[in-house]
């Protein structure tokens, strides 16, 4: 493991240099999609949750501020930037398109948020200054995130059977590429970020990381029926989901290309080709 | 002994604070929540007017102004839902289970903001005429609780309001298409913004909120501040508006009949086309274009979470 | 309010003391107190001779929507002063917390019923 410390990008060797703006790429693309489907429920079912969808928006947003920031350093070093085309956003797959229910809003808000979430933590140490800079306060800011996300999942998860069984679905629906999100094992790009010290684990430890978070609240607080069990001997949470990585592409850490759906695209292309002077 | 309307109105001459239902007289209390009710719709409105402009923001940082200032507003009608939830209302009915035409926010927020340029001019002419009717409260009121509330909207109301003017110098300053594009969206919502504040005072003088003291100031007299405000702002900017100040009547004065009539479809007066205040009236009741829509974004997925709780409990509490 | 200085030429004047005291005109656009006494001026630093200066800011949020208004503010202040160069260094490490806020500034918000 280095212990070097790494204050821009032309101090990495060319492949680690890549794997770290993918990750980087990966994490502002994806904070700003969370941002643009948390922003969508100014109609959440009480008004409460509405401010609070709002003010998570805009969390994400300034989270993805700061990764986009840390890209122009990579950019000068000689990568090259990317198309504005929907291929070629490497957000979460599951922030495509808008959410149906206020049920896919809870889902994300525990499973995607989780999964940024332990992403981020494993950066707390970095070797690369830039990053490690920025993550206390991140961390401190989705904090509130994960406490609304318990609010409403236990919530929802007490209600009945019905809303329970309703709340099930939309957790199944993103809880594999959530899970295959946090990085292949063995992959070129994990292989790059741990030995260069940029995370403190690979793939395998955030997800393990994850699902000791998730154990608790989601099997043993909310009694949900989803593919994760205790082990009664070493007492740690495993998984029962095989994980599928056909067709998972590294860099996007998602499993197509095909980025954000047209109607969520023209919100983004709304900051190109216009005539506003938008300063820096 | 009941409190008789004239001891009423006698304490609060003499400066004091109404703090509680308790305190109130029938016409106090119904005029304080007829008040209350167009300022909590006024800015819970507000938000699906920012937020279908806020879609079209030029980049991530403008996008994340608007966000903020479309949760300053949601924060704004949620204080002033409680309020009117401790004079006995019902927050949860009035946000989701009335009908759109049952909302009395301004017919402004009727209509679509359709680009970054109508949010802006939006921010400058909208919130600064909510600046203007909710300082006068806060100096005057004599409702207490709304008086220490507006304390905190005041400061928020300034921030979008900065917000406004900042981006409309520097649109202006753009020139070109830039400024066109400012210009068409002066044209449609200065006049909208001279509305807003109602009938002139020669036609109408002495209302109950007036006398209970829950505001202070007269439609006329809060038009007036909103133009002397608004008109130096587009004339520091070199954008055109059909009102200026008067040096003989010391006053601003419209170069255009108030009221007139409005064509939503195509965002435009015509000045040409003077009618009646009752006709206003019936154009504000009618509703603007967007009414439903904006309605429907705040409450469908409130009628369908409950639907999914099957009546056992309502989708909201905490 | 500018103090009027006894030091011979402008330059001379243009100290980091200075700056902190400027920068308590400045205040945080959503907050009425100053960016000072609201604990989010982390460093200042002066070169004199350039005419200088480099503030350190720890906002509060990532998502502080006023970070314009606020380089605005801070920019023309100290072009007051007689700066020729204003840099300003968003610093997030350590986070700004509530814990930052000084005493005085506590009991502002006080008066404006925010509590913190």
């Amino acid at each position: 493991m280095s212990q070097r410390e790494f204050q821009n990008p032309t101090e990495l060797d060319e492949r680690t240099r890549q794997a770290v703006y993918d990750l980087f790429l990966v994490l502002a693309d994806t904070k700003h999609l969370l941002g643009l489907r948390y922003g969508e429920w100014l109609g959440a079912p009480a008004i409460e949750a509405s401010i609070a969808s709002v003010a998570m928006a805009q969390d994400e947003f300034g989270h993805a501020r700061l990764f986009y920031g840390l890209l122009g350093d990579f950019h000068q070093a000689g990568v090259p930037e990317r198309e504005e085309k929907p291929e070629e956003y490497r957000n979460f797959e599951g922030l495509d398109r808008a959410w149906e229910s206020w049920l896919d809003f809870i889902a994300a808000n525990v499973l995607v948020d989780g999964a940024l979430s332990v992403q981020i933590e494993a950066l707390r140490g970095s070797s690369y200054v830039p990053v490690r800079r920025m993550v206390a306060k991140i961390v401190q800011e989705e904090r509130f995130h994960q406490q609304h996300a318990r609010g409403w999942l236990l919530r929802v998860a007490r209600e009945g059977a019905k809303p329970k069984a309703e709340l099930e679905k939309a957790l199944k629906r993103i809880w594999e590429p959530v899970l295959l999100w946090l990085g292949r094992p063995g992959s070129e790009h994990e292989r790059a970020l741990v030995s260069a010290g940029i995370q403190d684990t690979d793939g395998e430890g955030l997800r393990t990381r994850l699902i000791e978070r998730l154990g608790p609240l989601l099997v043993e607080e909310a009694g949900l029926d989803l593919p994760l069990s205790n082990d009664a001997i070493t007492g740690q949470w495993v998984l029962g989901t095989a994980l599928s990585w056909e067709g998972f592409d590294d860099a996007f850490r998602r499993r197509s290309r095909t980025g954000p759906d047209p109607e969520t695209f023209r919100q983004i292309e709304s900051f190109l080709g216009h005539a506003y002077p938008v300063g820096s | 002994m009941p409190l008789t309307e004239e001891a009423l109105k006698e304490r609060i001459r003499q400066g004091y604070l109404v703090e509680s239902p308790e305190e109130m007289t029938e016409g106090y209390k119904k005029a304080l929540i007829q008040i209350l009710l167009v300022q909590a719709d006024t800015e819970l409105m507000s938000a699906p007017a920012y937020y279908m402009a806020a879609c079209k923001a030029p980049s991530l940082n403008t996008r994340l102004s608007a966000y903020a200032i479309i949760q300053d507003e949601l924060g704004h009608a949620h204080i002033t839902f409680r309020l009117l939830e401790d004079l006995g209302l019902d927050k949860e009915y009035l946000i989701f289970g009335r009908k759109p035409h049952e909302f009395k926010n301004p017919y402004g927020f009727d209509q679509p903001l359709e680009t970054w340029v109508e949010l802006v001019v939006a921010n400058a002419f909208f919130d600064r005429a909510g600046i203007v009717l909710l300082s006068d409260p806060f100096q005057n009121t004599s409702y207490g609780p709304w008086k220490r509330a507006l304390a905190k909207v005041d400061k928020e109301e300034l921030f979008h309001l900065r917000h406004g003017e900042v981006w409309m110098r520097r649109l202006c300053q753009a020139g070109g298409k830039v400024k066109e594009e400012v210009q068409r969206a002066v044209d449609w919502m200065f006049p909208m913004g001279v509305e807003w504040f109602g009938m002139p005072d020669h036609l109408k003088r002495h209302t109950a909120q007036l006398e209970y003291k829950l505001k202070g100031k007269t439609n006329d007299q809060l038009r007036q501040e909103w133009l002397s405000a608004v008109v130096p702002l587009c004339e520091e900017c070199g954008i055109k508006v059909p009102a200026h100040y008067d040096e003989e009547q010391g006053q601003f004065v419209l170069d255009y009949p108030l009221p007139c009539d409005y064509d939503p479809e195509r965002k435009e007066w015509l000045f040409d086309k003077p009618i009646t205040w009752d006709q206003v009236f019936e154009r504000w009741k009618r509703r603007g274009p967007y009414n439903e829509y904006y309605v429907n974004l705040l409450q469908q997925q409130y009628k369908r979470f409950s639907a999914l709780f099957n009546g056992n409990g309502t989708a909201h509490g905490s | 309010m500018r103090a009027s200085s006894p030091s011979p030429s402008e330059s001379g004047r243009l100290s980091e003391a200075v700056v902190w005291e400027a920068l308590k005109d400045v205040n945080d656009p959503e907050m009425p107190i100053s960016l000072v006494d609201m604990g989010m001026v982390y460093g200042v630093s002066v070169d004199p001779e350039a005419r200088a200066v480099r503030v350190e800011l720890g906002l509060t949020a990532t998502a502080c929507p006023a970070m314009d208004f606020i380089r605005e503010d801070v920019t023309r202040r100290l072009q007051r002063e007689g700066f020729q160069r204003v840099e300003i260094e968003w610093v997030w490490d350590p986070p700004w917390t509530k814990d930052r806020i000084s005493e005085e500034g506590r009991l502002l918000l006080a008066c404006w019923g925010i509590s913190v």
